[in-house]
């Protein structure tokens, strides 16, 4: 089986170990291992590493153990999707992506958003007071992903724990790097029981289409 | 603001990871080695071995086990 890392341009961008199959205007990164890895972390970290080495403007990273039957098939299928990796590619180039994510300290942060009052009254004060409680960590959430995306090219939210009010990857061109951790440390400076934590950069991960199989 | 814990970095950086090179990235349509049942197998796996309160929460009861080898389709 061939097993795909990533698409670029040009097939002259793939790393060592590893190769490039030009199809049009795409090519794809694979290797022919003579058996698959299970997803454990040493195997999750040598395709990141790959992907990571690809010395190219514009990288779409792979979902790790995607594979193909044989170069056919991958043909087909690059041929088909060219047009939709062309833009993807595009949107990409010069991009990193970065991770962040807003931590509640305690589920009690969760429900009163970001200040400890232990506030328990009677009646409707209490339930309204409660439901303000409720939506401050929410509205502090969306008021850092919007400001973060401000400065990304492109941004998606996704799911979160419990815990986690916010979950964030963010497209930043390299070149604005230093002006997007900047955003984050001044959006975590005011967000008292909540914290923000960042990793990165990553390939763009959260910005790679699906491949559909041509019939 | 975040107090730094290299420990708790590490652990932030794996389930960066796991959200990553398991959960995007360029898939085939119906052609993928991973079913999305295993990928949460996986997944599962590693965030409880990993120790996260937060993994359980969010996908139920932690699985007994290894994470399970991939298959070729």
């Amino acid at each position: 089986v061939i097993v795909l890392h990533a698409i670029v341009r040009s097939p002259a961008d793939a790393p060592d170990g590893a190769h490039a199959l030009a199809i049009g205007g795409v090519a794809a990164v694979v290797t022919r291992p003579s058996e698959l890895s299970p997803p454990e972390p040493e195997a999750l970290w040598a395709h990141e590493r790959l992907v990571e080495s690809i010395a190219s403007a514009a990288v779409l990273p792979a979902r790790f153990g995607t594979v193909v039957d044989d170069e056919a098939a991958l043909h087909r299928l690059l041929a088909a999707n060219e047009a939709v990796l062309l833009q993807a590619l595009e949107h990409v180039a010069g991009c990193v992506e970065v991770s962040v994510r807003m931590w509640a300290r305690s589920a009690m942060a969760v429900a009163s958003g970001g200040t400890t009052s232990a506030a328990v009254g009677p009646g409707r004060a209490y339930l309204q007071e409660r439901r303000e409680a409720l939506h401050a960590p929410r509205a502090a959430a969306e008021a850092t992903h919007a400001r973060l995306a401000e400065v990304a090219r492109d941004a998606v939210e996704r799911r979160g724990a419990r815990q986690e009010v916010l979950v964030g990857a963010y497209l930043v061109p390299r070149g604005d790097l230093g002006a997007f951790r900047d955003a984050v440390a001044e959006e975590d400076r005011d967000l008292g029981e909540l914290d923000l934590l960042s990793t990165g950069p990553w390939p763009p991960y959260h910005f790679t289409p699906r491949l559909e199989v041509p019939r | 603001m975040s107090a730094y814990d290299p420990a708790a970095a590490d652990e932030l950086v794996l389930v960066d990871l796991l959200d990553r090179v398991l959960d995007r990235g360029v898939v085939i349509a119906g052609d993928i080695t991973l079913s999305v049942a295993d990928v949460d197998l996986v997944y599962v796996g590693l965030r409880v071995f990993l120790g996260s309160a937060s993994a359980a929460e969010r996908f139920g009861a932690p699985l007994p086990g290894r994470p399970r080898a991939l298959e070729a389709s």
